[in-house]
């Protein structure tokens, strides 16, 4: 059986805390990216800096400001295929799992016969594997899906290789978000002022397409599922040029009773509302 | 292009965004670099979409902001871009910065172009007007010699840092938002030489604010360069004065940008302006209004 390889350390600093005291993230997702590289140092044979090609990532624990973490990565066996690597994120002060990621790597390195079943970070709502490329311009056209981003892709948001970092494809999750729900007219009033919270549980980012500093970009929204408790949301990153995709993420977003801190049924007419845009 | 982008009827949306809380002042504002960000973005996407390539900070040499309602984190926002077809700025570019569900303005923008404008639509004479310039002139600034203080000598000068690679843009051009945060160490530094320190915000409880900016690229620089600003009060009202911040190449003396901002002083429990205090004017006439009275 493989053994963990200790592959990042980090903490939690002050200015990369979101408007309710946890990290980030997009800064989960640049963890798991510093592990990745750092795994593909261990393995023998060619040592591309290789990036990866899908983050499944599992969210357990929120960490807080100054909270230390360091993160563990396993070769997986083929019970996890189609990916290859686990990485597991640590909170210092405790040891406690507080995020996981299964990965398909980029430098082809896939399951061993040797690696851990990893059963306690395996996929729970969304499958295994890389998604597909949405068609985003019939979604638009139809009303199911609006535009949430748009911008620039700047030098700091690729690696040294030239190829797109997966926290900077993520970051744009951060950016979109707001104005989907703003598009199904739930304001952030109607839904945080009834005491109601949200929370990504699961998410999963596939590499789609690279693209070069400078590129325009927009990102395409959409709501998937709608659970009981929880909802699928997905965003899809293009070349604003092209049209080409350059990712696809998809995220479980848990609704919580923040008086609770528990989880809690989406109310009726928020359910309706996210229905009618087509979800 | 465009046609991937939403649009209303007079305007494409260039740019859209959250006020993350990693880019909010102490008082949880979004930082003005962002806004000039968010702003340039827009204008790299026009420019684009006219010619197929990304001239980066070069879409535009000049742009003219006004601030209307400050961004909170985490408040959504977009920008709305369009043609101005006519008035002194036909040939310019609007850009609108909206706030929230409601659409609430929240900045303007209007730039010069360095890019064909023809397939944008046009604005309209009521989304202009919020843009137009009070008291801050829409022209790209000209060097000028640096003021002297009474006594005849140079003003100080910030020695504002090296430029970073995560400063520029893809083609070695310091990126517009890292020229406002450098700018923003120069203005807090000539701010507190003129007065307006730390001590006399907590004491009087009032802080300037500003409402209005300008911006020219001239270039000059890149990756590696050591920055210095000169800065200096350029005007002075009853109710505002501007400061004028001239950015050099330390090495080769060549002019890189030069900002203008008009500065209002605010109570910050009435949020309304007041009157320039007296220290203030004196300030401003031995740091570049001539001499002392």
């Amino acid at each position: 059986m493989s053994a963990e390889t200790v592959t990042h350390h980090a903490f939690v600093p002050a200015w990369e805390i979101d408007a309710n005291d946890h990290w980030n993230t997009a800064f989960y997702v640049r963890a798991f990216q510093q592990a990745s590289e750092r795994f593909a140092q261990g393995v023998p044979g060619p040592q591309p800096a290789a990036p990866p090609e899908v983050f499944h990532v599992r969210f357990f624990r929120e960490l807080r400001l100054l909270e230390t973490l360091s993160i563990g990565s396993v070769r997986l066996s083929e019970a996890r295929a189609p990916y290859g690597v686990a990485h597991i994120i640590r909170e210092g002060s405790s040891g406690r799992v507080a995020a996981s990621a299964l990965e398909l790597r980029g430098d082809g390195l896939g399951p061993d016969p040797q690696g851990s079943d990893a059963e306690a970070y395996a996929p729970r709502s969304l499958p295994p594997g890389p998604h597909g490329v949405s068609d985003t311009g019939a979604a638009l056209a139809e009303g199911r899906a609006t535009v949430t981003h748009a911008g620039i892709l700047r030098p700091e948001d690729f690696d040294g290789t030239g190829k797109l970092l997966m926290s900077a494809l993520h970051m744009r999750v951060s950016d979109g978000n707001g104005h989907l729900w703003q598009f199904v007219g739930v304001s952030s009033d109607a839904f945080y002022g009834r005491g109601l919270g949200r929370a990504i549980v699961e998410l999963k980012i596939t590499r789609q397409g690279n693209a070069a500093p400078g590129t325009p970009v927009r990102q395409v929204s959409w709501f998937r599922e709608i659970g009981r408790k929880s909802i699928e949301i997905r965003h899809q990153l293009e070349d604003l040029r092209t049209g080409a995709a350059l990712s696809s993420i998809s995220t479980i977003t848990l609704i919580l009773d923040m008086a609770a801190r528990k989880s809690t049924e989406l109310p009726p007419d928020l359910a309706e509302a996210l229905r009618a845009a087509g979800a | 292009m465009l046609d991937r982008l939403l649009r209303t009827e007079t305007a494409v949306a260039t740019y859209s965004g959250v006020v993350k809380r990693w880019e909010c002042d102490r008082n949880n504002h979004w930082n003005v670099q962002f806004y000039v960000r968010a702003f340039q973005m827009a204008s790299e996407i026009l420019a684009t979409a006219a010619t197929g390539e990304n001239p980066g900070s070069e879409s535009t040499g000049f742009r003219h902001y006004r601030f209307h309602g400050e961004l909170f984190c985490p408040e959504t926002m977009r920008v709305l871009s369009a043609r101005i077809a006519e008035g002194p700025y036909a040939g310019w570019v609007l850009h609108r910065m909206l706030k929230g569900k409601d659409d609430r303005l929240s900045a303007t923008a209007i730039e010069m172009p360095a890019y064909p404008v023809a397939d944008l639509p046009a604005c309209t004479a009521e989304e202009l007007q919020p843009a137009l310039p009070r008291g801050l002139p829409a022209t790209p600034h000209e060097l000028v010699a640096v003021p002297r203080d009474p006594q005849g000598a140079a003003l100080p000068t910030a020695m504002v840092g090296v430029v970073r690679p995560s400063d520029v843009d893809h083609r070695n051009c310091l990126q517009w938002n890292a020229l406002a945060s450098l700018c923003s160490g120069a203005s807090h530094s000539f701010l507190n030489q003129i007065g307006l320190t730390a001590d006399w915000i907590n004491e009087s409880n009032c802080n300037r604010m500003a409402v209005e900016m300008s911006f020219t690229l001239h270039g000059g620089c890149g990756v590696g360069d050591s920055l210095d600003v000169q800065s200096w009060v350029s005007d002075l009202g009853s109710r505002h004065f501007t400061t004028r911040h001239q950015i050099v190449n330390t090495q080769t003396g060549a002019p890189c940008a030069t900002l203008e901002q008009l500065l209002l002083v605010i109570d910050l429990e009435k949020r309304k302006p007041v009157t320039v205090p007296e220290f203030l004017r004196d300030a401003a006439r031995a740091y570049g209004l001539g001499e002392p009275e």
